[in-house]
């Protein structure tokens, strides 16, 4: 358990945010640490979050859609993705 | 608002991790029956803590109480905090006492099943008779994203069962077990309670098992939707998830934001989805009556409700769910089995039960 908390994992949440837990340090584009305040968190990624960029469940009301994974689109262009490659 | 929380811990056997029967034995020693209480079964136990104005504070009170327990077990036994026993033979003994033997005459198989489930239960008090009902009414709606969350019971009788959680199934073979129906009023209530000892059906409203119930004595709501939970640090974020919805609830009533009672099959088939895949499968939204990812909606509520929390540390608990979405309980038990077998799964949840923190 400690060696998995040791790196950081990302999980996407279908039709929802990133979400991040482990060990992993979050920047700006200036490099200055970002302070998450809590171990894990979640990640806008449907761009509609006023506390960018975490989440705040505006991707509700927008009715954003995405995979709890991996796209058709990225599995054609990277198919060994889920792989060791 | 204040807050109290009951516990059914399995009672096994330090080597072959087996259910055994030591619950008589344990409460006599343990001669505390305000905080140690008997179970259908005696192969569990029963830990109460007392009314608390945080669960967190509620939360160390039953950690202690654990620890009392294996102390007075003296390495004879030991507790884990799962749903259900994995692989005990799936019938049910009963406990000594009148009470429980008329359970047993009552429900038959029913009670040999029942007894098998272990959960843990919130008490909520909401202050005003009139904000109990409406909170009440709106809270049966959340118990699935509740039950899918602290899913914890994906054996049964030795097999994988295929589900999150086999603790619903097992609750069904009781009657009054399940979803709970709404109230338009407490005279609505009170017509049921009089049509149940009119006929014979049930006596009083201790005799109904819904998920999520009213006391109306102590001004209460009792949600029983949770599996018994391992680790102190899943007990603390279940235990603060159920109480900062309560609060996010009664806070929009007093704001006169009138609160949803959602349709008790709308709820029935979201119940089903949480015990068959816990939090990664999909739920039905109760508003929009369209399927949702179990995970993206718990995380909403997650944020939307630890505000609501009523403390940094509740908080904190609250967003540790997000944690609890990513490492799902029947993924990792699952992944134990595979690799060391049932015996070795209930060892790591005893390991995690009498841990006194960390996940």
């Amino acid at each position: 358990m400690k060696a998995r908390d040791a790196r950081a994992e990302i999980m996407p949440y279908r039709d929802g945010p990133l979400v991040v837990r482990g060990s992993f340090v979050l920047l700006d584009e200036d490099g200055r640490e970002i302070d998450p305040g809590r171990r894990t968190v979640a990640l806008c990624r449907c761009g509609r979050s006023r506390l960018r960029p975490f989440c705040d469940g505006s991707h509700r009301r927008a009715r954003y859609r995405a995979e709890g994974g991996v796209s058709p689109d990225a599995e054609r262009r990277h198919p060994r993705l889920d792989g060791d490659g | 608002m204040t807050v109290g929380l009951e516990e059914e811990l399995l009672l096994v056997d330090p080597r072959t991790f087996d259910a055994v029967a030591a619950g008589p034995p344990l409460l006599a020693e343990l001669d505390d029956p305000g905080h140690f209480r008997a179970e259908l079964s005696p192969a569990q136990i029963e830990i109460v803590s007392p009314v608390c104005s945080s669960p967190l504070d509620a939360v160390h009170a039953l950690v202690a109480g654990r620890q009392s327990v294996s102390r007075a077990a003296a390495g004879a036994v030991r507790l884990a905090g799962l749903g259900a026993h994995p692989f005990a033979e799936p019938w049910s003994e009963i406990s000594p006492g009148r009470r429980f033997e008329l359970i047993e005459r009552r429900f038959r198989w029913g009670a040999r099943q029942g007894g098998l489930a272990a959960g843990l239960h919130v008490h909520l008090a909401i202050p005003g008779a009139d904000a109990l009902l409406a909170v009440y009414n709106a809270l049966r709606g959340y118990m699935p994203e509740v039950g899918a969350l602290a899913a914890a019971a994906p054996y049964f009788a030795g097999r994988d069962t295929g589900l999150a959680s086999i603790r619903p199934k097992l609750a069904d073979a009781l009657p009054n077990q399940g979803v709970a129906p709404a109230f338009a009023g407490w005279g609505d209530y009170e017509a049921l309670l009089g049509w149940g000892r009119r006929t014979g059906s049930f006596p009083d409203h201790t005799k109904l098992w819904w998920e999520c119930r009213l006391h109306p004595g102590f001004g209460t709501i009792e949600v029983r939707v949770p599996d018994a939970q391992a680790a102190p640090a899943d007990v603390e974020t279940v235990a603060a998830v159920v109480w900062s919805i309560a609060r996010w609830l009664l806070e929009r009533y007093r704001r006169g934001e009138p609160l949803p009672a959602h349709p008790i099959w709308a709820i029935a088939e979201n119940r089903w989805r949480a015990a068959a895949d816990g939090v990664e499968g999909t739920l039905v939204d109760l508003d929009l009556m369209r399927p949702v990812a179990t995970r993206t909606r718990i995380q909403e509520l997650l944020s939307r409700v630890g505000a609501y929390a009523g403390g940094p540390a509740e908080e904190r608990a609250v967003e540790r769910g997000l944690e609890m979405l990513m490492r799902p309980s029947p993924r990792r038990q699952r992944a134990i089995a595979a690799e060391r077998g049932l015996a070795a799964l209930v060892a790591w949840a005893a390991d995690r039960t009498e841990s006194d923190g960390a996940a």
